[in-house]
């Protein structure tokens, strides 16, 4: 069971379940089906950004 | 008598009233009254604005007039009536954001832009409304074009009431794509310039390294002047720039012979008929002499989108993170769970957003080397119906990277709906970005309204 860690070897589906978990430990699970679309789309988005290369210099332009 | 002046009134763009008014063929109470009496009879079907101010739009107008009869008062907006979103601090008028606890958080000072409008002898006539906070739910404005469509948001208002003749300025803002495509979607120019060029001191945040502040209009040349006003260094707003001044005079002539750009990426994505009509537009283009290329961008559309989703979601979530703690059942659904996912993200997550963020930003001066402008669809499509504001991603990889950018009508779709083209020019570079549109704006020749705007 994966956590909300940079590894760009997670799938979009470790990183939606990692999301979810940490949206039921902060909102409550009353609160995750409202929230669902947004976990989704978000991590899709995590997950692309994880799939670009930067050396540790990279950090500014 | 001039030609502008034999039109109505409300008809009038921004430039013509202020050239109007200067040689007093008309006076700026005259256009003040004749808006505000359309708004009466409009605008409770339409519903744009959420406050009017007839009282203190009639008082500045008389200001104006009385200033002028003395050689006064010579700005570049004199007497010409304007509204701003609901974001914008207004003196002494509620600056609500669409949320039911703001309905009587009054404002004590004026927004620093609409400070400047007013300096520049511009009128407020009301505010107009806006999704909440500026976000992606649906506000309740009609599109004046049909009602069964969206106005497009999050400056729904604005958009309307600019389409339908209410008034000739409306200020929006636009985070991801919150001026261009309510502008599209209504029919009128809209601008969003570089990120820093206009102060947004004043005005309700939704993520601070994303939000802008510019005009909707009816004009090209309206969009030149209403920037030239804006435009300018606020030393309380930490993110305004001390760039070369704008300068709207040289931003007047159309470029003759411009050189475009189109993206491919986002034409591949566009509904058949919005695809079909940029085609079209290129090839009057062409025939006009202009010179278009085929360009790609080097990474990934939706790297983009990813990184300007990331971005906001996590500074709306630090925007929002008080009110989300004491009152959230006053939120609407989307702002709601994006503020409320938006605290999940680790610090990582932002920071590698930002890292991808500028390398999207310098590979896209490189794709730009060899054009005056990016041409494409404003939105993917024509405006949807009103359970959305609809897709902002063709406007918001042009927010993330903080080019200015601008919309105007291109054209009337079979079912009476408006088409729009979108420019966008290198960071800093409106005069180009306005010259470029003014030469699509004389090609293109757009001269459609709204079905009950005579």
């Amino acid at each position: 069971m994966g956590g909300l860690r940079f590894d760009p070897s997670q799938t979009s589906d470790d990183l939606l379940q990692a999301l979810e978990r940490a949206a039921e430990a902060a909102w409550g699970a009353d609160a995750l089906p409202d929230l669902l679309a947004s976990l989704k789309v978000t991590a899709q988005a995590i997950w692309l950004i994880n799939q670009e290369p930067f050396a540790p210099g990279d950090l500014e332009p | 008598m001039s030609a502008a002046s034999k039109r109505a009134l409300h008809d009038l763009t921004a430039t013509e009233a202020a050239d109007l008014i200067l040689r007093r063929e008309i006076s700026s109470l005259e256009l003040v009254e004749a808006l505000l009496a359309r708004i009466e009879r409009l605008d409770p079907s339409l519903r744009s604005f959420v406050t009017v101010d007839a009282q203190g739009a009639r008082s500045a107008a008389k200001a104006a007039d009385a200033a002028l009869q003395v050689g006064q008062g010579t700005g570049a907006l004199r007497g010409v009536p304007f509204a701003a979103k609901d974001i914008y601090d207004a003196e002494g008028l509620p600056t609500t954001a669409g949320y039911a606890p703001l309905a009587k958080n009054v404002a004590k000072a004026d927004a620093f832009t609409v400070a400047r409008m007013k300096a520049a002898g511009a009128v407020l006539i009301g505010k107009t409304v806006t999704t909440q906070f500026a976000s992606g739910d649906p506000s309740p404005t009609r599109n004046p074009w049909r009602a069964d469509r969206t106005p497009g948001g999050s400056s729904s208002g604005s958009g309307a009431a600019v389409a339908a003749r209410l008034v000739p300025i409306a200020l929006g803002t636009q985070t991801g794509g919150s001026i261009l495509r309510p502008a599209a979607y209504n029919g009128v120019v809209g601008l969003k310039p570089t990120y820093g060029r206009v102060s947004r001191r004043g005005i309700v945040p939704l993520s601070w390294t994303l939000d802008h502040a510019g005009p909707i209009v009816r004009s090209v040349e309206d969009a030149a002047l209403v920037l030239g006003v804006l435009a300018g260094q606020d030393p309380l707003d930490p993110r305004s720039l001390q760039a070369d001044p704008f300068d709207p005079v040289a931003a007047r002539a159309a470029l003759p012979r411009p050189r475009f750009g189109i993206l491919a990426d986002f034409i591949d994505r566009a509904d058949a008929d919005v695809r079909a009509h940029l085609l079209d537009v290129v090839a009057r283009l062409r025939g006009a002499g202009a010179t278009v290329t085929e360009l790609r961008l080097p990474s990934s559309f939706d790297l983009y989108l990813a990184a300007h989703r990331l971005t906001m979601q996590a500074e709306a979530a630090t925007v929002h993170a008080g009110w989300i703690a004491r009152e959230r059942q006053h939120y609407s659904p989307r702002i709601r769970s994006e503020a409320m996912v938006g605290q999940l993200l680790p610090s990582w997550v932002y920071l590698e957003a930002q890292r991808v963020r500028r390398r999207l930003a310098a590979e896209t001066v490189q794709l730009a080397a060899e054009v005056d402008t990016f041409l494409l669809p404003t939105a993917s499509n024509l405006a949807p119906g009103p359970e959305t504001t609809g897709n902002p991603s063709f406007q918001s990889p042009w927010s993330l990277i903080g080019w200015p950018s601008i919309s105007l009508p291109s054209g009337i779709s079979s079912d009476g709906l408006p088409f729009a083209v979108q420019l966008v020019a290198r960071r800093l570079d409106e005069v180009t970005l306005l010259r470029a549109a003014r030469r699509v704006e004389e090609v293109l020749g757009f001269g459609g309204r709204p079905p009950d705007s005579t």
